[in-house]
């Protein structure tokens, strides 16, 4: 069996929201002996796939930081384009060209504003906050993957 | 120090962007297993993630293993079903979640069906409301259609073969 990843156009030109899928068998004459199994559904907004991997991620990730620390917001910019990456259609530049934007602004006020409690405190939980959550998401994001593979 | 800030801020934004893109939102994870599902009914209906929205056609039912399938799993067929409007076993998982983008996955098998003179077809229908649909012909052939694109094949199976399906849906590239 060959796996095939759909990857046509066909939802083109729709752009409306998939109100339900249905599982159909039958015809307009029936017949007896076949049948058809089914197991295992599993419906998600689309983070299964792992797109860019979690090293990678978080190269480019420090990458960025090292860009702001340099004050290169270009680079910063740059950087996080590719971390929101095209290959998988799953775009989050616009939220990171927000983020460069604010940091431009916050650049040109006040940003203790921002930032009054215990600045180290938080950012260490903040990012061990996240380091969990991203490991035990990373699961998730590789099981099907591996799945593929196994059905090749 | 407001370089320590700016790199606080964006330590924190690029994480939190980057694990909001991690974590799935399960619309549905349904097995057909117990406690939920039991062997030899319909399956189970209603609004959890491990249900299924309702039966619209026929009378599909969960049995214990089916073909490749080695745990329990929703068997399709069309006996029993005489009267016209019923010709088909269906089941309907609702979606509308306004999301970008719908990642399917589940497991298929057959048995008795290609290439026996089955008068049937087993197709995944997406509800856009314009029809896409995927189907699984009794020929072998897994076929898509898009009422006003391109339309083709896009593999092969066989009976007793064990189908790995997954379908990633975005709505904004449309593809």
């Amino acid at each position: 069996m060959n796996d095939t990843l759909l990857s046509s156009s066909i939802f083109s030109p729709s752009g409306n929201d998939i109100n339900s899928m249905r599982f159909s068998f039958g015809g307009s004459s029936t017949t007896s002996f076949d049948s058809v199994g089914l197991d295992n559904i599993r419906v998600t907004n689309g983070e299964l796939f792992a797109s860019v991997p979690e090293p990678a991620a978080l190269s480019l990730m420090l990458m960025g930081v090292a860009a702001i620390r340099r004050k290169n917001i270009t680079l910063y910019c740059l950087i996080s384009s590719v971390f929101s990456g095209g290959a998988d259609n799953d775009s989050h530049a616009p939220e990171i060209a927000v983020t460069a934007f604010l940091l431009v602004l916050l650049r040109q006020f006040n940003p203790q504003i921002c930032w009054r409690v215990s600045r180290e405190k938080v950012r260490f939980g903040f990012v061990l906050a996240i380091t969990f959550i991203r490991l035990v998401s990373m699961k998730e994001r590789i099981e099907p993957v591996a799945n593929l593979s196994e059905a090749k | 120090m407001k370089l320590k800030v700016l790199t606080g801020v964006t330590i924190f934004q690029l994480l939190l962007a980057a694990s909001a893109q991690a974590i799935p939102t399960t619309y549905y994870d349904i097995d057909f297993s117990t406690p939920t599902h039991n062997v030899g009914a319909a399956p189970t209906t209603g609004t959890g993630t491990d249900k299924v929205s309702s039966v619209v056609f026929g009378q599909p039912v969960v049995e214990s293993s089916f073909g490749a399938l080695s745990s329990e799993s929703l068997v399709f067929n069309t006996t029993g079903n005489s009267q016209r409007c019923c010709y088909y076993d269906q089941i309907k998982l609702g979606l509308g979640k306004g999301s970008d983008r719908y990642q399917v996955l589940f497991d298929l098998s057959t048995e008795n069906y290609v290439n026996t003179g089955s008068g049937n077809t087993f197709t995944l229908l997406f509800d856009t409301p314009e029809v896409r649909n995927i189907y699984f012909n009794n020929d072998g052939t897994i076929r898509y259609y898009n009422t006003y694109g391109p339309s083709g094949a896009i593999g092969n199976f066989t009976d007793g073969s064990l189908l790995n399906m997954m379908i990633d849906v975005s709505l904004v590239a449309n593809t």
